[in-house]
């Protein structure tokens, strides 16, 4: 995964710190300590860190819901604090924080409201968000009655009603089942993938390796270590052979070479499945049999997220209509400009048709932005009732998840 | 713009599903149809309609003011306490917007429920004016014959469903009664024996007394006093009636017979002076100064309590004056009629236009109250806040007994705690308006006009010359400023918004 395209810092701290004081202004806990960070555009940073490390606190001086007791922060050249950098921000906090009177709908429509989006517009967008998380058929039904994993879905659509250039996401997956989470973290790719800037922050490690491009590590308020994957998790020292699986014979013969080069064998042994590809290649085969459609899975983005070439001539035609409408907020660009899509490619479909089960299909290359056709359907949709996701599918199937 | 609708919207849904709302309008329906249907007053039909006025419209306001504190607070410190705002604050929504749309929702969904009250009120009462009364029901079974004027009809007409002016008597000019009675006692004592007599009988040293005579200024300070005391003499004098005299009290500025034909309505309330008589035996006589007068028309009334009787418009002249003279047929008692102790009150406008402006008092009020549980909410938890707005609530409603109870006592030197009491009432009144001052209630159930002046008083803000209550600072001035509770609405919604901009929405987590 690239890390970044142009060295334009979108997020940046200087030696931020942040002191909680108790109501006599004793000092109670330094949450931040002198924490320097440049985010740059179009890089996915993962802020990891144990329980208290400061990664919250952080995210939220970030975005102006704290104010630093030292130090300085900057979003896009400018104050967290300024409505003009928040009309560039998405926020997903920790918990989906969203008024539980409200359905879906309502809930987006205020927000979009909040964003000076015209009433065509924010039709349109909700209409797609709601489609992208899989809430389509849950849209009139008030958000206390959701299921934690519905909250987080909706949250993500609040959370990117603006096309926002920096997407903040506290514990995205947190509260998720597996396929739920893998789903987000295709989305989060795809997203990354269409040029946005993404902070994550996460105690789940395996969900920052899948999707960062940089990390930095926090504990006790301070940022022990920074880079990027790569470079984090690179074990220069060692070699790994993956080969065909080989019998005693071969072995020993590949000993024996290795020894004459003097070099050590540390471990031979047969590569072990994660469990969470175990999981998900179940539920694909499941769904397969029970011959259910994926038609709203997450991850498959909203229109008005993607980039310009996949434009059909009808949305820019409705885009042209729509722009008179489109208040001065709503429509100002970026100041980083967007991703060239030759510099990086969008994620291959490989993901999707591995959680398919298509093997053969994900073996195939990855076509180029520009050839890419629209999103192939497995299956003409005709009656709404079964416009689920997967997620949907296998929480009714069992009717486990929890209320 | 946008994002203030956006919040007042979302606000006005939010408020309109919550299940206070409901028992609310449960409350009010039932207090409403209760007091329309079930309470009949003194037995006539104005009284069954003028206590039906009275209760309901106080309960709808009492209610809606107790609905708006619950309602505010709980909103604005449930989006800090269950992190709503976390969403909310990282959207392109600046704070001011935030609390100004919080408030216009509170408020719009408020002004629709008073709106819906008010207009159930109007309908029940209009039910209620075609209702018959005695007279006109023994009528209609043939019990007696229709008799005219059938008083109970009368008083509906023209005492509920009017909106009427309430004039003072002129006052008296008490400098000239005051010079006329200086000359009149200079030309029989002379201005130096005056003094002198003034002076001996204050200062019992004799040789003290000597010296004061012989300086000029102690002199002049001596003729002030006599002067002083003459003065209040004089007022006194002024409303007092002694036993076989008249007083004449002159109205100005009424409407004349030919401009308005509708009945005028004499209230008054007579106090006995120095005596504890309870009831009063006088006689009224109301002169036209350009025309017909009718014989006086003798009363005995309960002393201080309020009476009125209704008279004719023949006897206002064509230049709107009309004289009313009080006879005291008592025997030894003086009666005292304070200055706004006899009102005219005169038909200026409809029942509608001044329900409407009832409407606007009651609804300043909630507004004020909102606007102060945005304040306290931005930074305090819901108990404490609706605690504090309460407080505010009761000490305004209370506001002129609290005046009263503390006030400095005329004759004495008043103790440190009488002192302390005072001031500290009159500082609170700074800030908490007296809901007392006018009441939408009473106005209405009297059928008194409600004057724009009234409405920009409680809005906005008044200049007017200082009374007798005024502090000293007025009355150095010659100047009383009095805010009304628009302007410390915007005050509150102001500070609230100063507070809640430097507050941090988040906390340790």
């Amino acid at each position: 995964m690239p890390a970044n395209r142009n060295n334009d810092d979108v997020v940046r701290t200087v030696a931020l710190t942040k002191i909680f004081r108790d109501f006599w202004l004793r000092e109670k806990v330094a949450a931040v300590q002198s924490l320097d960070l440049n985010i740059r555009s179009g890089e996915v940073y993962g802020l990891l860190g144990p329980n208290g490390s400061g990664k919250s606190t952080t995210l939220k001086m970030i975005l102006g819901l704290l104010y630093p007791t030292r130090g300085r922060v900057t979003v896009f050249g400018a104050s967290p604090s300024d409505v003009r950098t928040k009309a560039r921000i998405g926020f997903l906090p920790e918990e989906s924080y969203l008024y539980p009177f409200l359905n879906a709908n309502e809930t987006l429509d205020y927000y979009g409201r909040l964003f000076g989006q015209p009433r065509r517009e924010r039709k349109r967008r909700i209409g797609m968000l709601l489609d992208m998380v899989g809430l389509t058929g849950s849209a009139y039904r008030r958000i206390g009655e959701y299921s934690k994993g519905m909250q987080r879905r909706i949250g993500m659509a609040q959370a990117l009603i603006n096309d926002p250039d920096l997407l903040i996401l506290d514990e995205p997956t947190s509260g998720m089942d597996p396929l739920a989470a893998r789903q987000f973290k295709d989305l989060i790719k795809e997203l990354s993938g269409r040029g946005k800037t993404l902070i994550l922050s996460s105690h789940l490690l395996a969900d920052t390796e899948d999707v960062c491009d940089r990390v930095g590590i926090l504990f006790a308020g301070e940022l022990r270590s920074e880079g990027t994957l790569e470079d984090l998790l690179n074990r220069a020292s060692l070699t790994q052979i993956v080969t065909e699986r080989l019998d005693d014979t071969t072995r020993d013969a590949v000993r024996r070479v290795l020894n004459q080069a003097d070099k050590q064998v540390i471990s031979i042994e047969s590569p072990k499945d994660k469990l969470e590809a175990l999981f998900l290649r179940i539920v694909r085969q499941a769904q397969v049999r029970h011959q259910t459609v994926d038609s709203v899975r997450t991850g498959e983005l909203a229109e008005f997220l993607r980039a310009s070439p996949q434009k059909t001539g009808r949305m820019v035609i409705e885009e042209l209509l729509a722009k008179p409408e489109t208040p001065a907020t709503a429509t100002e660009k970026p100041v980083v400009p967007p991703p060239s899509p030759t510099i990086r490619p969008k994620p291959d479909s490989g993901v999707i048709a591995e959680l398919m089960g298509e093997a053969e299909e994900a073996k195939s290359p990855a076509p180029q932005p520009e050839e890419t056709p629209p999103p192939p359907k497995i299956e003409q949709r005709t009656d709404k009732s079964v416009n689920r996701s997967v997620i949907d599918e296998l929480i009714r199937g069992d009717g486990s998840e929890d209320r | 713009m946008r994002n203030i609708w956006a919040v007042t919207r979302q606000t006005f849904i939010q408020c309109a599903r919550t299940r206070i709302i409901v028992v609310f309008c449960l409350l009010l329906a039932i207090c409403i149809l209760g007091t329309g249907f079930k309470m009949t007053g003194d037995g006539t039909l104005k009284g069954r309609i003028q206590t039906f006025l009275s209760y309901s419209t106080s309960l709808t306001q009492l209610l809606l003011c107790l609905v708006t504190i619950f309602l505010t607070t709980s909103i604005i410190t449930s989006d800090i306490r269950h992190k709503y705002i976390f969403t909310v604050a990282s959207k392109p929504l600046a704070r001011w917007q935030y609390v100004l749309g919080r408030w216009c929702g509170v408020v719009g969904l408020m002004g629709l429920l008073l709106i819906i009250a008010l207009g159930s009120i109007y309908l029940l009462s209009q039910h209620l004016r075609k209702q018959p009364t005695r007279i006109e029901r023994e009528a209609e079974s043939g019990l007696t014959q229709p008799k005219k004027p059938d008083l109970d009809r009368l008083g509906v007409e023209n005492e509920i469903f009017t909106a009427r002016d309430t004039h003072l008597p002129e006052p008296p000019d008490i400098e000239k009664v005051l010079r006329k009675k200086i000359k009149q006692l200079i030309e029989e004592r002379g201005k130096d024996n005056l003094i002198r007599d003034h002076i001996n009988k204050t200062v019992p040293d004799k040789a003290q007394a000597e010296k004061m005579l012989s300086h000029p200024d102690t002199r002049q300070q001596a003729f002030d006093q006599i002067e002083s005391a003459l003065r209040e003499q004089i007022i006194e004098d002024a409303h007092l009636v002694r036993p076989g005299k008249a007083i004449v009290l002159t109205f100005t500025g009424l409407k004349p017979a030919s401009a308005d034909e509708s009945l005028l309505q004499i209230r008054y309330k007579l106090n006995p002076f120095k005596s504890g008589k309870t009831t009063l035996a006088g006689a009224w006589q109301v002169v036209n100064p350009d025309g017909p007068t009718d014989p006086p028309m003798s009363r005995s009334e309960s002393a201080k309590t309020t009476s009125s009787f209704m008279i004719a418009p023949r006897f206002v002249s064509e230049e709107g004056r009309l004289t009313v003279f009080y006879f005291n047929l008592q025997p030894e008692t003086i009666v005292k009629i304070q200055p706004r102790d006899v009102v005219v009150l005169q038909r200026v406008g409809g029942f509608e236009s001044n329900f409407a402006r009832a409407g606007l008092l009651i609804l300043i009020r909630l507004m004020f109250l909102a606007a102060v549980s945005v304040l306290f909410g931005v930074f305090l938890s819901f108990p404490i806040t609706s605690l504090a707005v309460m407080m505010i609530f009761t000490v305004g409603t209370i506001s002129a007994f609290l005046h009263d109870a503390t006030r400095l006592p005329r004759q004495g030197e008043p103790s440190a705690f009488e002192y302390f009491s005072h001031y500290l009432v009159k500082g609170i009144f700074i800030a908490v308006p007296t809901f007392s001052r006018t009441s939408a209630s009473d106005l209405l159930v009297d059928g008194e006009y409600i004057a724009p002046k009234t409405l920009i008083r409680e809005y906005l803000v008044t200049f007017q010359q200082p009374g007798t209550d005024s502090g000293r600072f007025w009355k150095t001035i010659n100047l009383e400023i009095q805010t009304g509770m628009g302007l410390r609405t915007l005050l509150a919604l102001a500070v609230g918004w100063l507070i809640f901009r430097r507050r941090e929405l988040a906390g340790i987590s």
